[in-house]
């Protein structure tokens, strides 16, 4: 049995049991692929799950497993839509591939450039990693929207996450392009920002759609 | 290009930035009533020879970017793949170069011979901006030149440029991708259609005027074979394009551009950080519009028209002219110069002693706020409230500049990025907004009226921008624009400009309102000696005598307040200092005719500049609009417990 189809079978328990059910025919409804009695078997044999009749119960490490495969899945959706800007029914299939093979190091980086999402586009919750466990613990996440910033502080801009094509060119074409370092001046009645030593006034509604790295300690 | 004898350059470029004084220029056509006028005079083709070679310009519409796809740049884009010309002329604005030269490399991939005019040197060094001419040349391999259009720096040198111009070697090289895409479509369109990376990127972002252009121009088979190209792209192209282009253009800027360490002032940057506050913003605006009214209407509208009015004319130039005219024995003809509507005693008096102080006393205090760099702050400490209406901070330009003169105001509405803030900025520069000339006038009139009065008059025309503006922005379709500014630092203004601009201005409008002025009194010395004038009174009589309670004279200021706001409030004027109107009926009538159509020429602009159904659509509804609203306030202001 191969990786790949041990992560499938894991990630359609989870699915299951996030809708209340731990009933294989259930379970076998939420995968894509054929899931076979002997498959069933393997994954009681590797450790990572329990039977009795007809229903599944992960161990420990089944379902240590399972939630970072749901992991990867969910943040590589968020990374799709936020900052690639596809629609939900686009990523479906490259999130299914990213979920298999994105390192843990990797996890983390999207992670903490989304600024530790909670749910995935489809509204399901995404399982926090020990980033988001930490950052919890230490400041609020890192990559916030230009409007969660305070007077006075200085941040890079991540990136621009805007429907419009318009606003896109616009922001782009007064300079704003990822890796500018401003500096947030005043956020009433219009937000005005520093950078290159020039000031832009733009609105809030804008300024949700930018996306930013606090520096630390500005 | 130079065995050829005649040359068409398309002259494209951003909004505003000069490109009609420009194309004046080089044609030797007289700069000043082009830039004074604030591109009123819309040049479409200009032509000129140099050298023997004849040049023609085409001059477009301004235009944001031409991956938009708005109908600004529908001009552009369709004169560029119909090859109309064969070189291009770019016109930009040196203060903001990063978006000029976007659009630069974005004009230079089309291909043909390019030559960029960089405009507004002088704003982009006063602001600290060192560029790098021939190193900008180098980088972009072509022809760049500096200019100031609307002094005529730098043009001669632009017209010996020209012949000059060259395609640019230049390519911005984009993700393979592109790249390859780009290679397909120039293999599909080769044997018939001249292909040019501009053309190419157009085509990739599927952009709905050059797919029906290539409809039209190629056979079904190859048409299909491009749209199967742009089917097979994943991403997002303009995207992809814009940030390639971006990231370019900025590198290149970091060789050109030097910035100069701006002089510190910290008093100014205080100013200009508490005028952009929402609290201290709001008194700093208090303290500048008291100012305003101390300077435009006191010293201007009071001291100045009183004595220039009372002293000049009346005491002395009036008697003088009666006395120079009494060889003629006609009373008739003598009238029609000096008598109570004669064209020198009304006519140029009025022009000269009345309008004249006052609107030089407000563009010298409009141009020292411009240069003091004041407006844009303006922008941002309105914006929130200017979202209500279905605006945003930027509109508050043309509704500023409307206070000097409506016409031109609705020519500059075209800053406003959506048509649909245009309309709303015209209505209520119709509606609301008396220019600068009618402004005279009302000072005069409301002289014996009491404070409250005025407050009366100044509530009513704010809640009918608010009621008009929110009205017809749930109306009228489309999307309002964002609203991002860049906002200057505060400096000391330079007299010298401040004085050549109000020069320039008043010129402008002066040589716009004086003939209107002469003729104007002249027709009503006809229609009074042929005694129409009582006929129309009669006329009108149930509307103005029983329902705004005005007298039945009120008709004729109406009615030639139609062609000139300012010219129905005289009459007014005259009627008051005769003791006609009452403090109450002051002010309805003055409400009345602000609200009225401001003038003939402005009507004439906004039907040229929108159409003819708009324009009829605003007199339809503006002129039973402005009775209504009178008997409104008529009738409320009489219910009031205390008087006027």
């Amino acid at each position: 049995m191969t990786n790949h189809k041990i992560e499938e079978v894991l990630e359609s328990i989870w699915t299951a049991k996030e809708k209340g059910s731990s009933n294989i025919n259930d379970i076998k409804r939420e995968s894509k692929e054929e899931i076979t009695v002997q498959e069933v078997d393997e994954l009681v044999k590797s450790g990572l799950i329990n039977t009795s009749g007809e229903k599944i119960d992960f161990t420990v490490k089944g379902e240590e497993d399972a939630k970072n495969v749901i992991r990867r899945h969910r943040l590589a959706e968020r990374l799709l839509t936020d900052v690639l800007k596809r629609s939900v029914d686009e990523t479906e299939e490259t999130a299914c591939e990213f979920e298999h093979f994105l390192a843990p190091e990797i996890t983390q980086g999207i992670c903490t450039l989304l600024g530790h999402p909670k749910t995935c586009p489809h509204g399901s919750t995404i399982p926090p990693g020990d980033c988001c466990l930490q950052a919890r613990e230490t400041v609020e996440s890192v990559v916030i929207p230009l409007d969660r910033l305070h007077t006075g502080e200085s941040a890079k801009v991540a990136y621009i996450t805007t429907q419009s094509h318009p606003r896109l060119h616009k922001l782009l074409s007064f300079g704003f392009t990822p890796g500018l370092t401003i500096r947030l001046h005043q956020k009433s009645p219009t937000f005005i920002i520093e950078c290159d030593k020039t000031q832009l006034a733009l609105e809030k509604d804008i300024a949700k759609d930018i996306f930013v790295w606090k520096k630390e300690g500005a | 290009m130079n065995d050829k004898k005649e040359i068409n350059i398309l002259v494209a470029g951003g909004i505003n930035v000069g490109k009609t004084s420009v194309c004046l220029g080089l044609a030797r056509k007289n700069v000043y009533i082009a830039s004074s006028a604030s591109s009123k005079i819309r040049v479409n083709t200009e032509d000129f020879t140099y050298k023997g070679v004849r040049y023609n310009l085409f001059d477009t519409p301004g235009f944001n970017n031409l991956l938009n796809t708005s109908e600004d740049e529908l001009k552009t884009k369709e004169s560029l793949l119909n090859q109309r010309c064969n070189m291009i002329m770019h016109v930009a604005n040196a203060r903001h170069i990063m978006r000029s030269l976007i659009t630069a490399v974005q004009l230079i991939e089309f291909d043909m011979p390019f030559i960029l005019a960089l405009n507004m040197m002088d704003e982009a060094e006063k602001f600290g901006n060192n560029i790098n001419i021939q190193k900008l040349a180098k980088l972009l391999d072509v022809g760049v030149s500096p200019t100031i259009a609307n002094e005529g720096a730098g043009i001669d040198n632009l017209r010996r440029s020209l012949i000059n111009a060259k395609r640019s070697s230049l390519m911005v090289r984009y993700n393979p991708i592109i790249e390859k895409s780009l290679d397909k479509v120039k293999g599909i369109l080769a044997p018939d259609i001249h292909f040019s990376r501009g053309l190419g990127i157009l085509v990739l972002i599927n952009d709905s005027f050059t797919i029906d252009w290539l409809r039209k121009n190629l056979d079904d088979k190859r048409f299909q074979d491009i749209m199967n190209v742009i089917a097979s792209i994943t991403g997002d192209v303009s995207l992809m394009v814009i940030s390639t282009k971006t990231h370019f253009v900025k590198k290149l800027l970091a060789e050109v551009v030097h910035k100069d360490e701006i002089k510190k002032r910290p008093a100014l940057e205080l100013i200009g950080n508490l005028s952009t506050h929402k609290v201290y913003g709001i008194l700093i605006l208090g303290i500048v519009l008291t100012f305003l009214y101390l300077f435009v209407g006191k010293l201007g509208a009071e001291l100045l028209v009183n004595f220039f009015d009372g002293t000049v004319f009346t005491n002395m130039l009036n008697p003088m002219f009666a006395r120079a005219l009494s060889f003629i024995p006609s009373s008739f003809v003598r009238d029609a110069f000096v008598g109570e509507y004669g064209m020198l005693t009304m006519g140029l008096r009025t022009a000269l002693a009345i309008l004249l102080p006052i609107i030089v006393a407000f563009y010298f205090a409009f141009s020292f706020l411009e240069d003091f760099g004041y407006m844009p702050r303006l922008s941002v400490l309105l914006n929130n409230m200017f979202r209500r209406i279905g605006l945003n901070g930027r509109a508050i330009l043309p509704i500023i500049l409307g206070f000097s003169c409506v016409t031109m105001a609705t020519v500059s509405t075209r800053v406003l990025e959506e048509r649909k803030e245009r309309l709303i900025t015209i209505l209520i520069l119709v509606l609301v907004i008396p220019c600068s000339a009618k402004l005279a006038v009302i000072v005069a009139i409301l002289a014996p009226v009491s404070l409250i009065g005025i407050f009366i008059i100044v509530a009513v025309l704010l809640i009918l921008m608010f009621i008009s503006g929110f009205i017809s922005s749930k109306i009228i379709p489309g999307a309002s624009s964002d609203f991002i500014m860049e906002i200057f630092p505060l400096r000391i203004p330079s007299m010298k400009a401040v004085l050549f601009k109000t020069y320039r201005n008043s010129m402008f409008l002066l040589k716009e309102a004086l003939p209107f002025f002469i003729y104007g009194s002249f027709c009503l010395f006809l229609l009074d000696k042929m005694g129409v004038l009582p006929f129309l009174d009669a006329l009108f009589s149930p509307v103005v005598v029983d329902m705004l309670q005005l007298p039945p004279k009120f008709t004729e200021a109406y009615i030639l307040s139609f062609f000139r706001g300012e010219a129905g409030i005289i009459i007014l004027l005259d009627m008051a200092f005769n003791g006609q109107l009452s403090n109450i009926q002051i002010v309805v009538s003055v409400i009345v005719i602000i609200v009225s159509i401001p003038c003939m020429t402005n009507l004439l602009m906004i039907i040229k500049e929108y159409g003819l159904k708009f324009g009829l659509f605003l007199v339809m509804l503006i002129m039973p609009l402005s009775l209504l609203i009178g008997v409104l306030v008529n009738y409320v202001i009489r219910l009031l417990p205390f008087a006027l």
